[in-house]
């Protein structure tokens, strides 16, 4: 599963070299598209568990636990990493706060400096191709919660359904608010760290 | 934050529907293949942009390992704090 999914998207990067630029406003509508029949679909999968309302109940503190062990995990990750690698400490805190939004992170981060704002993107695309391929694993050997941590914001869309195959309804659920709670983080946190 | 909503609208539409048993049978049953495929096209379309936009390219070149090494320290660190904090606050159930 995951050997497929990276070559998904190798595959894609291969084609979209080749393809002309003008295509890229096109992929935008794709996404959209997609994402949303995803969602839907997610939904339906979510719904044909009938416990779903007694599982919410039981999430109970998790609901914001997760986020903010995410979140706080992220940010001392990245800026210990930023302090090796020399990067100041409200640099690497705003790298940290994209919680793997790449497109909406580095555009917040472009008017502040266009390296960081690469660097943003980058670590974020890696970020969530990691989560691709650690989820699984995560689930496996770890545990199905700390299966959600690696996705950040995107555990309520473009990972949503590798965890929800990985885990059970109940940590897909708690996935999707915890996406939904960092998302929210993203645009408050990143020029939180940038500007004064 | 509009596609946030939207997101989230589908997701409670297709739960709710699915809740009350008013999905079509036949739609329900293909509901995991359908979710395959979605992803499969989504991740191509994401592979795409990331082909397409030149400047990530020429980055990958320059930055690239540092960008691997932010994303394995939040991936690290997100997983490890979720750990501790389920160890102390939180209540393991995770029973399929």
């Amino acid at each position: 599963m995951t050997i497929k999914i990276i070559l998904a998207v190798i595959i894609g990067g291969v084609v979209g070299f080749f393809v002309p630029d003008s295509f890229y406003a096109a992929t935008d509508v794709l996404l959209t598209i997609g994402l949303c029949l995803l969602l839907f679909f997610v939904g339906i999968d979510i719904g044909k568990n009938k416990n779903v309302m007694r599982d919410i109940k039981r999430s109970g503190r998790l609901f914001f636990l997760i986020p903010l062990g995410v979140a706080v995990g992220s940010l001392l990750g990245a800026i210990g990493v930023g302090f090796l690698l020399g990067y100041p400490i409200n640099e690497s805190g705003a790298i940290g706060s994209g919680m793997g939004w790449y497109t909406l992170s580095s555009i917040i981060i472009a008017p502040y400096s266009s390296e960081l704002s690469v660097l943003a993107f980058l670590t974020n695309v890696v970020r969530e191709v990691f989560a691709i391929a650690l989820i699984p694993i995560i689930a496996k050997h770890i545990g199905f919660i700390e299966a959600i941590a690696p996705s950040g914001a995107t555990a309520m869309d473009t990972t949503l359904p590798i965890i929800s195959r990985n885990t059970n309804g109940e940590t897909a659920i708690l996935s999707f608010s915890t996406g939904l709670i960092l998302s929210t983080m993203v645009p408050i946190l990143v020029p939180l760290f940038l500007f004064k | 934050m509009s596609s946030i909503l939207l997101y989230l609208g589908l997701l409670i539409v297709g739960g709710f529907l699915s809740y009350k048993g008013w999905i079509h049978k036949n739609l329900s049953a293909k509901i995991d293949k359908l979710q395959l495929a979605c992803l499969f096209a989504l991740l191509f379309v994401m592979g795409m942009r990331i082909g397409m936009n030149d400047r990530v390219l020429e980055a990958f070149a320059q930055i690239g390992l540092h960008a691997v090494l932010y994303a394995i320290f939040t991936v690290a660190g997100s997983v490890f704090m979720v750990h501790i904090l389920l160890k102390f606050f939180g209540k393991r159930k995770e029973a399929n």
